[in-house]
């Protein structure tokens, strides 16, 4: 018969005050890294292990990934291509086949643009073309050589918020935040195109993104407090 | 999706002698053609990219008409004073249709296009019942 006690989950965490410590020092840790890199790390190392070992040597795996971005990244049957997204080049070797979407996040690990329908209908991969808010996923890749690209990673400046990061923020413009970057990727450039002044103008500009949480009411919230400060 | 060639073009007799060949699709706005090519509705062997092509202004012509060029993209002619002025119905069809993303980067000239491969859409859907 299995003891309760054991598997208890308080049992586990009655330990000593130095251990306590030193958990502050892991949860520092887990701060600075990203679930992306932690998961990855994980996956490596397999389930059975403890994950806290792996911890660094996963955020330093994701810095390594980071700064390989900027150099040529191949697949076989590619074609040189040169991409400027959020102000820098990035020289890579796709397949024609390959869209601006899946470059951004396969290719350029670029991860803020979000793949939701794949099919233009959710919004979830606007990034801005030119200015423009495009969906990233019914575009190619090698279509925009020579384009100014801008993803939701390049719209903080200096480690400052673009104004309507903050007012997303401000307004709780989301709930699990998976359409977020697109939302707000479209909101930056309803900025600056013609649209009405009411609320209803703003739901029927901010259409081509859905939210699936339903958290439309802060959003336009936010879209319209975003306006009242541009 | 298929793999395919792709090729840009600059000028508009290139593209009508690179049309000339089989299994050649000519890509503007994509909207419309790389959905479908996802699915594998179109299988293009060789893709035209014809972004380039000078066809993207708003013309009055003499007679008082207005010359659309086959680039010009939907939100640009949505939004254009002269169509808001004197054709308000289409610049509020153009806004009734698809979102402010795909407006932005669907074609004029695609338009027909897209319309016969959603005819071909509505074929595979059938297939597929």
């Amino acid at each position: 018969m299995v003891d309760k006690h054991a598997i208890s989950p308080l049992n586990q965490e009655d330990k000593t005050p130095g251990q306590h410590t030193e958990d502050r020092a892991d949860q520092a840790a887990i701060s600075r890294c990203t679930r992306r890199a932690f998961l990855g790390g994980v996956g490596m190392a397999g389930i059975a292990t403890s994950a806290v070992p792996f911890l660094h040597p996963a955020c330093a795996e994701e810095v390594q990934t980071s700064a390989a971005a900027t150099t040529a990244v191949g697949t076989p049957g590619g074609v040189p291509m040169v991409l400027k997204v959020n102000g820098q080049e990035h020289r890579v070797q796709l397949e024609p086949r390959v869209t601006l979407l899946d470059a951004l996040r396969e290719h350029l690990n670029l991860f803020g643009t979000k793949k939701g329908c794949d099919h233009g209908q959710c919004g979830a991969c606007t990034v801005h073309v030119n200015g423009r808010r495009v969906n990233a996923c019914l575009t190619l890749a090698i279509m925009h050589q020579g384009d100014e690209i801008t993803t939701i990673e390049g719209l903080a400046q200096h480690g400052e918020l673009h104004p309507v990061q903050a007012v997303f923020l401000e307004h709780d413009g989301f709930q699990c935040g998976y359409c977020t970057p697109g939302q707000i990727m479209s909101a930056v450039a309803l900025l600056k195109e013609p649209c009405g002044q009411d609320d209803d103008a703003v739901r029927e500009c901010m259409s081509g993104n859905i939210c699936r949480c339903g958290a439309y009411p802060n959003i336009v919230a936010a879209v319209q407090a975003a306006r009242r400060r541009a | 999706m298929q793999v395919f060639q792709y090729n840009r073009v600059n000028d508009i007799e290139g593209a009508v002698g690179a049309g000339l060949a089989t299994g050649v699709k000519f890509v503007a706005g994509g909207t419309t053609l790389i959905d479908l090519m996802k699915l594998n509705v179109e299988q293009p062997t060789t893709v035209i990219d014809i972004n380039s092509l000078p066809l993207d202004k708003l013309e009055k012509t003499a007679d008082g008409g207005l010359k659309i060029g086959a680039m010009v993209r939907n939100s640009d002619l949505a939004h254009d004073a002269t169509v808001q002025q004197e054709y308000p119905v289409l610049a509020q069809a153009l806004l009734s249709g698809a979102s402010p993303q795909l407006r932005n980067m669907a074609t004029t000239g695609g338009e027909p296009l897209a319309a016969h491969a959603l005819l071909l859409l509505s074929r595979y859907r059938l297939s597929l019942q």
